[in-house]
């Protein structure tokens, strides 16, 4: 019972972080329609920004989180412009976007290894807190922080989103660009607000990750299976995103703990495709869409 | 039309300085440039063996070629990287060494999973191959014969494995060991398996094989697992340090106590660096003991001219193979592949990087007699414990 208990803690806290990074891949996805794939290697980007910030510039966790924030943002904008924009402009098929998207996500992560070398580093230990006993069940209290993040930054996005005119703007660009853009909305203003949220979220996750684990070139590819969670949850929907994590992250650990972490991965896919099969949007996402 | 010329042109002048760059690499000998390949990991992440490698074999062979190189001709060095798919990227680039660059010899991979399918590439084509880093059966085909064209510097993992059990019964006092197991490893499985029947019959028992993938970075429903089994000890025979660093860290988090028992590949300093206090006590088996002092020398000099690297195991054993290979050309007084495979065959006594007097089994290819020490993780450093030669 304790064991059932503490995996599905775990698995609580495993999925708030593909949570946090589902939502990155529907926001994107939700205005453009094209699956972001050079996440992971701004999400590396970023943890490399926290990490030099602590360690050569000896900074504490919440500015060295601020600078990793700031190099996802800046990194975002800076694929946004350089491999996405250009493409856009001639109205290229959106497969050709995300294949950019995988040619910026493998530069990234060799530029990295050429540049920082392919060592593993990690974060200073003084910043990985420990764990808080409830009874006889634990959980980290940098997992209990992300899953309040997490949450919090999705309260602001959807207030953001429904309740403000930027919002209301990139939620008509996401429903009809064309239309939006004859109705007076900047298509090109309104993409970029998308690119530094999603920027935001990333550096954040980023931060979170070098802490949470260690920082090296390849970290970006656990985005694949937040990609699999926002699958699930719908992509493109926000509160799917979120519920997609959840379940994949407590899913994961139920199957590692109880049948056996060597079919783990053909759970997560499987559960993919079963999703799929049976609701072609995921759980909560909708045919004509967004946000 | 102008901007699709511009693009041409421009396409056309990377092509073309990438192919003036090979040919001005030909060196001043007065014999034509013979090239040596190595295969490894220089992306991805094991980069962090193929990056030292490459740069010591590059100091290394610039040293040689001012002393003659090979005979009097001057060795090229063509580097494969494997890193991001090492399945498909071993192949194609050891058919690109084979075909394209006709090297006269391999030297790495640095991991069985890249070893085993070159294997039979290299056969084919009758270049010897002296992989410095894989420890499974990589030498023996599926039928139980020899690899007539591949050889080793390293260990294998049937001896590996069998040392380990019997350290950690005989010594350590553990009867029940839980086993985290990379799925689709070569080496892992390999070790695991060899560690396993050797426990066993010492009467030990393996709870539970803790499988993962190789890419995951969360082992905290494998570590829950393992607490609720009570084992004595986690034997981890992983590929990189990656992976034992994040499992300690994330079960020092979870408050788990585990004394863990590590293989060859796992050993580098930076595990210190990254998990030192969650891996204290803990036992690893290694073939090169970077801390030997005779090593002091060249790894300073190394990091001094190399800022931001280590040399570590794998860069050493790179070295090793390079200097069988200067062994056997001398050896066959030919750069002839066949003549060079031919002169591997009666290796015996020859004097390497990390082993003064290296011989190999003609039967398996592998290495006689080497000899493999035990380390304990103390105050996050390495601690000899013992060494065991093989009479």
């Amino acid at each position: 019972m304790v064991k059932l208990l503490q995996q599905i803690i775990t698995g609580i806290s495993i999925g708030g972080i593909y949570a946090l990074l589902a939502v990155g891949y529907a926001l994107i996805f939700s205005i453009f329609q094209f699956t972001n794939f050079a996440f992971g290697g701004i999400l590396m980007g970023s943890a490399f920004a926290g990490y030099f910030a602590t360690t050569t510039l000896g900074m504490d966790a919440i500015p060295a989180t601020f600078v990793a924030v700031c190099a996802g943002v800046i990194l975002s904008i800076l694929v946004e412009l350089t491999a996405y924009r250009p493409l856009r402009k001639r109205s290229s098929s959106r497969l050709f976007l995300m294949i950019s998207a995988m040619g910026v996500n493998i530069l990234l992560v060799n530029l990295a290894t050429v540049t920082f070398g392919g060592n593993i580093r990690s974060l200073p230990a003084d910043m990985r807190m420990d764990a808080i006993k409830l009874g006889s069940v634990q959980m980290g209290v940098l997992d209990l922080i992300a899953l309040i993040g997490s949450a919090v930054i999705l309260i602001a996005l959807w207030g953001y989103l429904y309740k403000s005119r930027q919002g209301i703007a990139i939620r008509a660009v996401a429903n009809d660009t064309n239309t939006a853009r004859l109705m007076g909305i900047n298509v090109n203003k309104v993409s970029l607000t998308v690119f530094v949220i999603s920027g935001i979220l990333t550096g954040m996750a980023g931060m979170f990750f070098g802490l949470k684990y260690t920082v090296y070139p390849t970290m970006g590819i656990i985005s694949n299976k937040a990609f699999i969670a926002s699958v699930i949850g719908g992509l493109g929907s926000l509160p799917g995103a979120v519920l997609g994590g959840l379940i994949l992250g407590v899913l994961e650990t139920l199957i590692a703990g109880f049948v056996s972490s060597v079919y783990r991965d053909l759970f997560s896919f499987g559960i993919m495709i079963i999703v799929l099969m049976f609701m072609p949007n995921g759980l909560l996402g909708k045919s004509n869409d967004k946000l | 039309m102008k901007k699709r010329l511009l693009v041409l042109a421009l396409i056309l002048a990377m092509v073309l300085s990438a192919a003036a760059a090979c040919a001005n690499n030909g060196g001043s000998g007065s014999k034509a440039p013979v090239k040596v390949g190595l295969s490894t990991s220089i992306t991805g992440a094991g980069a962090f063996i193929g990056v030292p490698a490459k740069l010591a074999l590059e100091d290394y062979v610039a040293e040689l070629n001012k002393n003659g190189g090979l005979l009097g001709h001057p060795v090229e060095l063509v580097f494969a990287d494997y890193g991001g798919d090492v399945a498909v990227e071993a192949v194609t680039t050891c058919n690109r060494m084979i075909e394209q660059d006709k090297v006269i010899s391999i030297l790495g991979p640095h991991g069985s999973a890249a070893t085993i399918p070159m294997a039979n590439l290299v056969d084919a084509a009758k270049i010897p191959m002296i992989t410095s880093g894989s420890n499974s059966k990589c030498t023996i085909d599926e039928n139980g014969n020899v690899h007539p064209y591949v050889y080793r510097v390293c260990y294998i993992d049937p001896y590996l494995g069998d040392v380990l059990a019997n350290y950690a019964y005989n010594e350590m006092g553990c009867r029940e060991v839980a086993i985290l197991e990379t799925i689709g490893e070569p080496y892992c499985m390999g070790l695991a398996n060899n560690f396993e029947s050797s426990f066993t019959a010492l009467g030990g028992k393996i709870l539970s094989r803790l499988g993962h993938q190789n890419t995951d970075v969360d082992f905290r429903a494998q570590i829950t697992e393992a607490q609720s089994l009570n084992v004595d000890a986690i034997f981890m025979p992983c590929v990189t340090y990656l992976i034992p660093s994040l499992f300690a860290n994330q079960a020092k988090e979870m408050g788990a106590d585990f004394q863990y028992i590590m293989g060859d590949a796992v050993y580098n300093e930076e595990l210190m660096t990254v998990a030192g206090p969650a891996c204290e006590g803990s036992v690893i088996a290694v073939g090169v003991c970077e801390d030997d002092p005779s090593y002091a020398e060249f790894r300073k000099t190394f990091s001094e001219k190399h800022p931001g690297e280590t040399a570590n195991m794998y860069t050493m054993y790179t070295l090793d193979a390079m200097k069988l290979l200067e062994w056997a050309v001398n050896k066959a007084q030919s750069v002839e592949p066949q003549k060079i495979k031919e002169a591997l065959e009666t290796a015996a006594n020859v004097e390497l990087f990390t082993d003064k007097n290296f011989s190999i089994d003609p039967e398996t290819h592998d290495p006689l007699k080497k000899t493999v020490t035990i380390m304990e993780i103390t105050d996050s450093k390495y601690e000899i414990l013992t060494s065991f030669k093989p009479e």
